[in-house]
Formats: C-alpha cells, sequence, structure tokens
C-alpha cells in the first residue's frame, strides 16, 4: 500500500514501472470479465472503471435495453465490494435512500431512536433511473455523493471508502421524471452516453442470453486495490502544456473562445478540471503510459463536460448538443494552440 | 505536479542521463524546425527591407534625395537586413517546442515534450525517469525527415512579403538608371563610366513613322516592277531589299518591330540618288489602301465624296471658262473657290430666273454643255470599281494557276471584304455618282434647250424684219408666221430652259445635301462608336442591372430594331412615309440612330429616342428636312448624337415637292408612335400582387400600431410568475412542468 505522498515522491523507477505493470494487469482483468456479460462497449466500460477509479460518480444516459443496469451490476460483481440497487419512483423517499431512525427498546426496557442506514451505505450505489425521483429525493443524495456522509437528525454517518455512485437514466421518457439539477449533475464526474450497439454486438448479445446461462464473474479487484490505484494514478505527471490545455477547455466553455460563446449559457467548474486532469492520468496509466497527454484530455472531454456545460436558448432552439459544443471547443483550441 | 526550485541543472543534462537517444532527436528536430523558422522569418524580414529599399530607389526617380542622405539610405537598408538576419539567427526554436512539433507528428501522446518538461522542472523521481526511459525508447522509432520535412515558407506573411518585395522592385525597374539619376555621385566616386541609356524602341523608330508605314502598304509587284525599271544596281539593291521586306510584311512572316528595324537599317544603308527618291515616291503613289493596315472603309468612303465633288466643282470650273461676263459669272466663281455645290445650285438658279440675252444663251450654252462633258469624264466613285476589278483579276489568276499564294489569298479575301462593306455601308456614294450622271443629262438638257431658244429668236427677228417690209409676198408672210410661231415656240422654251436649269441646279442641291448628310452621319456614327465604347467601359457592369433593356448584351447595351410609323403630313395620292429606327440603348440611356426615307411632299430622315420605361436617359437626333437646307441637331447631353436627312421626291407644281419637308422634328408628344416590332425584344413583366399586405405593409402597419413597447426584462417577471400559476392549476404531468419552468429558467434576463 502506497500513499499518495509516496507515490510523487519516493517510489523508484522500478516501483513505478512494477505498479503500472501490476494496475495494467489488474485493470485488463477486470475489463476481461467484465466482457464476459457486457456485449462490446468498450469505451462505456473503460469510462465507468476511470470514473470508479478516480474516486468519482458516474451517471450512465441511454435508452432502455442497452445494459446500462447489467453493467453495474457486472461491475459490482467483479469488485469485492458492496453493491446495493434503488429503482428511483417519484414516491421515493429520501429516507428510503439514506436511511432513517426507528424507536428500538433495548434490553433494560428503555427505547432510543436507533439509525437505521439506507441502501447508499455500501461501496457501489446503483440508482437506477435517478431522474424519476423528486428533487428532494435527488437532492438527498447530494452530501452522500460529495461527503461521503450522510447527516440524519443531529448525527453524521460516514459512508465506507470506496462509494461510488453508478446512476442511470432515459433521455427520451421524459413523462414522470425530473431532470437532475445542475448542482448535482456537476457531482457525477463522468457522464457516459451509453450508445445502440453495433450489428455484430447484437448477434453476441443474442447469442449469449439465449442459448445458455450467464457467465460467472469472478471478483477481480478489491476496495483497498482500488484506493491504491486511486494514489498510485495521483502520483502521475502530467506536463504543464497538457494541464495548460485541459484549464483553456474548461476556460474556454466560459466565454474566452469565440467559436463557443453563443451556445453556453454557463461553462463547466473546476470540477471538469478535476475530472479531466484525474481522468487523463488514470487513462495514461490504463494505456501503458507513465504520463497524460493531450490526446488523454480529449478523449475524456465529453464524459467530463457534456453534463456541465448549460446550453444557451440559442443552442436549444438549433438543437445543439453539448457533444457539439464539446467538438468545436476542441477544435477552436486545437486552432488556437497550433496558430 | 510538484513545484522545484528553477533549473539548478538544465534540462538537457537531465535528458542526456536518462534518454540520450530522445534528446539526439531532439536536437536535430531543433536545427530542423530552426531552419524552417529561419526561413520562415528571413522571407518575411529580409522581404520588407528589400521592398523598402525598391521603394526608395523607385522614389528617387521622381524626387531625387538629397545628395548626402544616399550613404544614410544605405547604411540604413544595409543595417536593418543585418538586424533582422541576426534576430532571426539568434531565436532558436526551445527544445520543449521541438519535442511538442516531434509528438504532434508522430502522434506521440505527449511523450517527449512530457520528457522535457519533467527535466526542466527538475522532477528526479522515478515518474521522471520512467517517463525519459519511455520517451527515449519511442524516440528510437521516429525517423525525422518523414515527421518534419523541410518546406518552404509557408502562410500569408511570407507570401505577402514577396508580393510587396516583387511590386517594389517592379516599381523600381531599372535600379542602375535610379542609381545614375538619384545617385549620380555614387556613380562619380566610384569613377563607374556608365554608357548612356538607349533610348525606347518606339522613340528610336519615330523618324520612320508614316513613311515606313506607307511604305509597308506598297504592292510588292508594284515594287518588283520599279525594280525591273532602274538602271543603278546600287538602287536596284535597295529596292530589292525593300521588296523583301515589303513581301514578309504582307505574307505575315516578321512583326511590325522587326519590320521596323529592318527598315530602319535599310535607311541608314539608303543610296543617295534622286532615281531612288523618284522611285519611292512612284511606290508610295502606288500605295494601295486597301493595303494599309489601317485601311478605313468610311475614310475611303469621305476620300470618294470628295472625289466626286471636286468633279463637279471641276466640271463647273471648265464651263466657267465660256460664260459671259457678269454678276453671274462672279457668283459661280465665287461658289466655286469656297467649292460650295450649294451656292453653285444656287447660282444656277438665279441664272435659270434671268432673261438672258442671245448673245447670252449662246455662251450660257457652251458653259452647259461643257458643263456636262466634264461631268461625263468624272468618274465618281471609283473605289469599288478598283476593288470589283482588282478581285476579278485574282480570280482570273487563281484560276489559271489552279491556285494563289498565301499573299494573294489573303489580298483576295481582303478585296472581297472591303467591296463587300463598301456595297453595305456606302450605298450612298453609288447614288451620288448617279446624281452627277442625272445632273450631266440635265445640264446637257438645258444646253440643249438654250441652243433651241437661240435658233428661235434668230428665226423670229428675221420673220419680224421680211412681214414688216412687205416685199416677199405669200412665203415671207408664211415665213413671218412661221416666225412667229417660232417666236412663240422659243418663249415656252425659254421656259423649258428655265425649268431644266432649275433641276440642274435642285440636282446640284441635292448632291450637295447629300454629301453634307453623309458627312453629318460619319461624323454621328464616329461619336455614336466613342459613346458606345464609353457606354460599355463606364457602365459595362450596370448592364446586368438593366432588366427593361430590350436585349442585354455584356457591356450593358441592346439593340432595338423597330419600324417607325411617324404621323406625316401626307397629301392626298402620296405614298406615306417608311421609316426605320435604330436604337442602341445602354443601362443608363439610349442612342438612338434612325432613318426615315419619305416618299411624297415629306421625306426624310428621323432618330429619336424618347423615353421608354425603365431608361434613365435618352436622346434624340433629328434634323430639319431637306426643304431648306440640312443640319443636325443634338438634343441631350452633348454626347449623344444622331443624324436626319430628308430628301424631298415630292412630284407637286413647279418642284415645290418638299416645301414642307424638314418642319418635322420628330418630338414625342407630336411624331412617331413607334410600335415595338422585334418579337426578341425582353420585356418586364410586372407579377400581379396578391391581395394581402406585403412584407414592407406589415412592418409598418406593425410599426403603425406599435411594437413591444416593455422590455423583455420588464415583462419577465410577470409572464413566469403567470405560467408558474397556471402550472398549479392545470394538472400537468411533473416532467412537462419541470419543462416549462425549464424554458423559463432558460430565458431568464441575465
Amino acid at each position: 500500500m502506497i500513499t499518495p505522498e509516496q507515490a510523487h515522491t519516493e517510489l523508484t523507477a522500478a516501483q513505478v514501472q512494477q505498479k503500472m505493470a501490476w494496475m495494467a494487469e489488474r485493470l485488463q482483468t477486470l475489463r476481461t470479465e467484465l466482457a464476459k456479460v457486457v456485449v462490446g462497449q468498450h469505451e462505456v466500460i473503460e469510462a465507468v472503471i476511470l470514473g470508479m477509479l478516480g474516486g468519482g460518480h458516474v451517471l450512465l444516459e441511454g435508452v432502455p435495453g442497452l445494459g446500462k443496469t447489467l453493467l453495474v451490476r457486472t461491475l459490482a460483481q467483479a469488485l469485492h465490494l458492496d453493491f446495493a440497487r434503488v429503482q428511483f419512483t417519484p414516491d421515493l423517499k429520501a429516507s428510503d435512500v439514506l436511511g432513517t431512525q426507528v424507536l428500538m427498546e433495548d434490553e433494560r426496557g428503555g427505547r432510543q431512536l436507533v439509525f437505521q442506514p439506507g441502501p447508499i451505505f455500501t461501496h457501489v450505489l446503483l440508482a437506477d433511473e435517478i431522474n424519476r425521483a423528486t428533487p428532494k429525493t435527488q437532492s438527498a443524495l447530494l452530501e452522500a455523493m460529495q461527503e461521503r456522509s450522510v447527516t440524519i437528525g443531529t448525527k453524521t454517518h460516514r459512508i465506507a471508502a470506496p462509494f461510488f455512485v453508478l446512476a442511470t437514466q432515459n433521455p427520451l421518457e421524459m413523462e414522470g421524471t425530473y431532470p437532475l439539477p445542475e448542482a448535482q449533475l456537476d457531482r457525477f464526474l463522468f457522464k457516459i452516453e451509453v450508445p445502440f450497439p453495433k450489428p455484430e454486438e447484437l448477434h453476441e448479445i443474442v447469442a449469449r442470453t439465449t442459448s445458455g446461462p450467464m457467465a460467472q464473474i469472478e471478483p477481480v479487484l478489491s476496495g483497498p486495490e482500488i484506493l491504491e490505484i486511486h494514489d498510485f494514478a495521483m502520483g502521475c505527471p502530467i506536463a504543464r502544456h497538457v494541464v495548460d490545455y485541459a484549464v483553456q477547455l474548461v476556460h474556454g466553455s466560459h466565454g474566452s473562445l469565440p467559436g463557443v460563446q453563443k451556445w453556453l449559457r454557463a461553462g463547466a467548474s473546476p470540477r471538469a478540471l478535476q475530472a479531466l486532469v484525474m481522468g487523463a492520468k488514470l487513462r495514461a496509466l490504463m494505456h501503458g503510459r507513465p504520463a497524460a497527454s493531450i490526446d488523454d484530455i480529449k478523449a475524456l472531454a465529453k464524459p467530463a463536460l457534456r453534463h456541465r456545460l448549460l446550453l444557451s436558448f440559442d443552442a436549444e432552439a438549433d438543437r445543439v448538443r453539448p457533444d457539439q459544443v464539446v467538438d468545436q471547443l476542441i477544435s477552436e483550441l486545437d486552432r488556437r494552440v497550433k496558430g | 505536479m510538484p513545484k522545484t526550485s528553477p533549473a539548478s541543472a538544465p534540462p538537457e543534462l537531465l535528458l542526456q542521463q536518462r534518454a540520450p537517444e530522445a534528446l539526439a532527436l531532439l536536437r536535430r528536430a531543433q536545427r530542423r524546425l530552426w531552419t524552417q523558422v529561419l526561413l520562415q522569418r528571413l522571407a518575411v524580414w529580409l522581404a520588407l527591407p528589400l521592398a523598402a529599399a525598391a521603394l526608395i530607389v523607385a522614389a528617387t526617380r521622381w524626387v531625387p534625395l538629397p545628395q548626402a542622405w544616399d550613404p544614410t539610405v544605405d547604411l540604413l537598408t544595409w543595417l536593418l537586413s543585418v538586424a533582422v538576419a541576426i534576430w532571426a539567427v539568434a531565436h532558436r526554436t526551445p527544445l520543449q517546442k521541438a519535442a511538442r512539433a516531434v509528438d504532434e507528428a508522430s502522434a506521440g501522446s505527449d511523450t517527449l515534450a512530457t520528457a522535457v518538461d519533467l527535466a526542466a522542472h527538475q522532477r528526479r523521481d522515478g515518474w521522471a525517469q520512467v517517463q525519459a526511459a519511455y520517451a527515449d525508447r519511442a524516440s528510437q522509432r521516429l525517423v525525422l525527415p518523414q515527421l518534419l520535412p523541410m518546406r518552404l515558407p509557408q502562410g500569408w506573411r511570407p507570401s505577402a512579403a514577396a508580393a510587396l518585395a516583387l511590386v517594389a522592385v517592379v516599381a523600381a525597374a531599372d535600379p542602375l538608371d535610379s542609381l545614375r539619376m538619384g545617385q549620380a555621385q555614387l556613380a562619380s566616386g566610384l569613377a563607374v563610366d556608365l554608357p548612356p541609356r538607349p533610348p525606347g524602341f518606339e522613340s528610336a523608330r519615330q523618324d520612320l513613322g508614316e513613311d515606313a508605314t506607307q511604305l509597308l502598304s506598297v504592292d510588292e509587284r508594284l515594287l518588283g516592277e520599279i525594280e525591273e525599271q532602274l538602271s543603278d544596281p546600287q538602287t536596284r539593291k535597295w529596292i530589292g531589299d525593300l521588296r523583301q521586306v515589303v513581301q514578309a510584311v504582307q505574307q505575315g512572316r516578321i512583326d511590325k518591330r522587326q519590320a521596323l528595324e529592318q527598315l530602319a537599317a535599310l535607311e541608314a544603308a539608303r543610296p543617295n540618288k534622286p532615281e531612288l527618291d523618284a522611285a519611292l515616291q512612284e511606290a508610295k503613289a502606288g500605295a494601295s489602301p486597301g493595303n494599309s493596315p489601317d485601311h478605313d472603309p468610311a475614310e475611303a468612303e469621305r476620300q470618294r465624296d470628295l472625289a466626286a465633288r471636286k468633279a463637279v466643282l471641276d466640271a463647273t470650273q471648265k464651263a466657267l471658262d465660256a460664260a459671259p461676263e457678269g454678276e453671274d459669272k462672279k457668283a459661280l466663281e465665287k461658289a466655286l473657290e469656297q467649292a460650295d455645290l450649294g451656292m453653285v445650285a444656287k447660282a444656277l438658279q438665279k441664272l435659270a430666273e434671268k432673261d438672258l440675252q442671245p448673245k447670252d444663251l449662246e455662251k450660257w450654252r457652251k458653259t452647259l454643255e461643257k458643263f456636262a462633258d466634264a461631268l461625263k469624264d468624272a468618274k465618281v466613285p471609283k473605289g469599288m470599281e478598283e476593288l470589283a476589278k482588282k478581285i476579278s483579276r485574282l480570280e482570273k489568276q487563281r484560276a489559271e494557276q489552279g491556285g494563289l499564294n498565301p499573299s494573294d489569298q489573303r489580298r483576295l479575301q481582303e478585296a472581297r471584304r472591303d467591296l463587300e462593306q463598301l456595297r453595305r455601308e456606302n450605298g450612298d456614294a453609288e447614288a451620288a455618282r448617279h446624281q452627277v450622271q442625272r445632273l450631266e443629262r440635265q445640264a446637257r438638257q438645258a444646253a440643249d434647250e438654250l441652243r433651241r431658244v437661240a435658233e428661235g429668236e434668230s428665226r423670229l427677228d428675221k420673220g419680224k424684219g421680211a412681214g414688216q417690209k412687205g416685199q416677199q409676198g405669200q412665203q415671207g408672210q408664211q415665213g413671218g408666221e412661221k416666225g412667229g410661231q417660232k417666236g412663240e415656240s422659243g418663249g415656252a422654251s425659254q421656259q423649258a430652259m428655265r425649268e431644266a436649269m432649275r433641276q440642274a441646279a435642285d440636282e446640284l442641291r441635292r448632291q450637295d445635301e447629300g454629301q453634307k448628310s453623309r458627312q453629318a452621319q460619319r461624323i454621328g456614327e464616329s461619336r455614336m462608336r466613342d459613346l458606345r465604347e464609353a457606354l460599355s467601359r463606364g457602365e459595362g457592369r450596370k448592364g446586368q442591372a438593366g432588366g427593361e433593356q430590350p436585349r442585354g448584351q455584356d457591356g450593358g447595351q441592346g439593340q432595338d430594331q423597330r419600324q417607325a410609323d411617324g404621323k406625316s403630313r401626307l397629301k392626298p395620292g402620296q405614298k406615306g412615309e417608311r421609316g426605320q429606327e435604330q436604337h442602341n440603348s445602354g443601362d443608363n440611356g439610349e442612342a438612338g440612330q434612325g432613318q426615315a426615307g419619305q416618299q411624297g411632299d415629306q421625306a426624310g430622315q428621323d432618330g429619336e429616342a424618347g423615353n421608354r420605361p425603365g431608361q434613365k436617359r435618352s436622346f434624340r437626333l433629328g434634323s430639319k428636312g431637306l426643304g431648306d437646307k440640312s443640319r443636325t441637331e443634338l438634343i441631350g447631353e452633348g454626347y449623344e448624337q444622331g443624324r436626319g436627312q430628308r430628301s424631298a421626291k415630292g412630284q407637286g407644281q413647279s418642284g415645290e415637292g418638299g416645301s414642307q419637308a424638314g418642319t418635322d422634328r420628330g418630338s414625342d408628344q407630336g411624331q412617331g408612335k413607334k410600335i415595338a416590332m422585334d418579337a426578341a425584344r425582353t420585356e418586364k413583366v410586372q407579377g400581379q400582387q396578391g391581395s394581402g399586405p406585403d412584407v414592407k405593409q406589415t412592418f409598418m402597419d406593425a410599426a403603425r400600431k406599435g411594437f413591444a413597447r416593455q422590455g423583455w426584462r420588464e415583462v419577465y417577471a410577470e409572464y413566469s410568475q403567470v405560467a408558474e400559476e397556471m402550472l398549479d392549476k392545470e394538472g400537468l404531468p411533473p416532467g412537462r412542468k419541470a419543462l416549462v419552468r425549464r424554458y423559463f429558467e432558460k430565458i431568464r434576463p441575465r
């Protein structure tokens, strides 16, 4: 086990190389296990793993039936971690998620309020169809996601690390839903759009699910290992110009890049920059490189920015999507850097 | 990234220890990029001093610099160039930039750049070492020439600078000349004896000028004939050389410049012999205008008109020798001096009104006979006949030889073209010849009448004398009666003589006016050409905008042919007027040129251009008819011109036809209701307006009613509040309510 301080300064070159090899091997094993159940969706799987290792939460968005829930459940099985699933509905209360105090009678006959933790007290929480819950219930997740703690009454209960929320939502079915407010969206490290499978992937899905039992998933990564990878990745170097690129990207979403100014009402928060840099480091290590690069920043720009960009009325009227704005941001920035 | 102490060791040293291969690669890339950037900068910054120097040199042509400035200008130019060069050399490409360029070219995920960055930040930990080793391994696979190929300076700056320098150098044109003009002291200081500048080609050949052009238009066969006639060998050789030059020019083997050079050489070697001068004069005299490159059919027609006029005047001059002395002769002599056929006609008219004495009658008869003889000998015009002869000769030659050489072939084509053009354009000249012939006939008729009158009066005198004396009986009485009858017929004959002389005078006048009108027509056509050129030059671009113009062409000109059915004062039984009018219309105006011929009491030519829809400006040209005199009126803005001609052919009493001619000015109000006959004419068709208001009207109505007077910010709160209340009342699904709230959130004023 290494601490973040050790990851920065005390590791020798041999140790770094050894750790990189171990990490690459573990992550490859994890991906292999996930691939036993989830067909295709490599980029989605990679982004989910990066979000999990980065200590953040991931919002999965896609039409029903694309395997969002299956992916999260399979990921939980592949990890030596507690897993809980909450199906969000309009009548779901905050206490149903966080827990509540109940009146208990002790051995002496006395009565006292005892906290009964809700399903949020777990390592991996699947918040299925999170946008169907009322804003009140959604807001109940805010503290848990950011502070990793739950305050009930006067007492704050810590949630054991690692803790990350994998939420899903359906972009089409808006009836009876409550879009997540921006503040809550910002809590998610990445927002991942789950694409429809390719034809060959559909063949594979049919073959796997209709011709026999589902494959058994073996746990390959424990909680401490996840935290160790996280700490190790914190020490991964990133060059100044790469950080500059990420900074310019986030700053550009606030109007410094003129090409996208009219589409944006509000830009990304500093959390987006953190997500970009941390995700870039993890991605570089996952790909066997000892340092993050601009390519890593670009690869993670959409998952990190798409839910943090507040589009203007013009953009919505013109049906401009956030991904198009991110592409434009990258294009403008590349032009400026090369010019 | 942790903060480290500023560069205690150069990054190259750290990289040298950890990644020597990568460092070597980066140094090569650095040199390559530096060279590339150096070229780029030199292209920009050395081109600018060059341009400045060239501009200074060019400026000294107009404003010579003071002598004291020259060393300063030279020094500044050199200093600027050297400073730019030093600056370009000194600014080397940083290692980090080279690493990024290599990474970008190799899609290397910033491997080298990160290694350099870690070294620059003095990172010595395991991460930095691993990164350096990683970069070292990656650099072994890279081939630099493929990644960073040498390229010419790119971008707009080098191109613009190079273009600027090129323009400036061209403006300077001749640095030596500028040095000579503006920096004479430099030349003297260096003791350089610069040769005088040779004169330009045109100025050197200016002395040849017209003479040479005339020589080049001489028929080379004529030169051959002249050459055969010469006796002096030196002169013959010179003429032979000249003939070769002329032959080469006419066959197109040499251009004008070469021809002038050869003529200049010939001129230098020209023997000073009178025989040669005479031969050259003969050659020039025989030069065919058709061979001249500057041959102008209009000019040829003018020459023919002048020849016809001169023939008539010469004939009158010859005849005038036999005329009796008196005021009539003086008037004719004065008219001849002024070469005015109109005055000659007036003199004849006056003569016809006068009671002539028998001796004068005889003299005037002789005068008119001589006049008729002279007119018969007059050959007007000769150009078409000569051309026809020439064509006949060439075709005969082709038939005999089975073909023509290229020179003769070209000559034949030119002759046919000229003949066709003359026939097409110069029909009036042919008519003038017929008029001269008619004049000859009428002059001869008048002379015969005069002779008969003289004979009759002579017999009347004799008869009267015999009758009074009563000495010759019946025969004498019969003779007296016959003489009396002759006397009566003599009065009638004198009347006929007068009529014939009047007609001759009319014919003369008509010819005079025809020539004048043709002259006016030529002037008009010339000005029309100038106008068309001016319109096509000045307003050619606007021509497409003229949707109303009849048939737009590229130069903004259109042509429209109409037949004008002019309102004329026709007498019963007379033919109506026929008219043709041509319009040349441009974008802004219309140049009209028309002819309207009339038969009857009124005949004329009428050109007009009225204001038509869609034309901003128009002009007309018309003239008074020829009842009294012909003249050209220019109505418009000075450059619009036309011509008018009316010829009276009325068969009324005593040649009074045409008395009303010339009163028609063809104005828009009273004249010429024109009917467009050309089906190809383009008209602008207006679409029907719909019943509803157009866009402009809609906006104007809205403006009258008033646009939104309250700002968006002022109404937003109210509207959003109403929407919120409605959301509470209506049973909308929660998701839809959220959409409405989101909408109002989106449009919230900021």
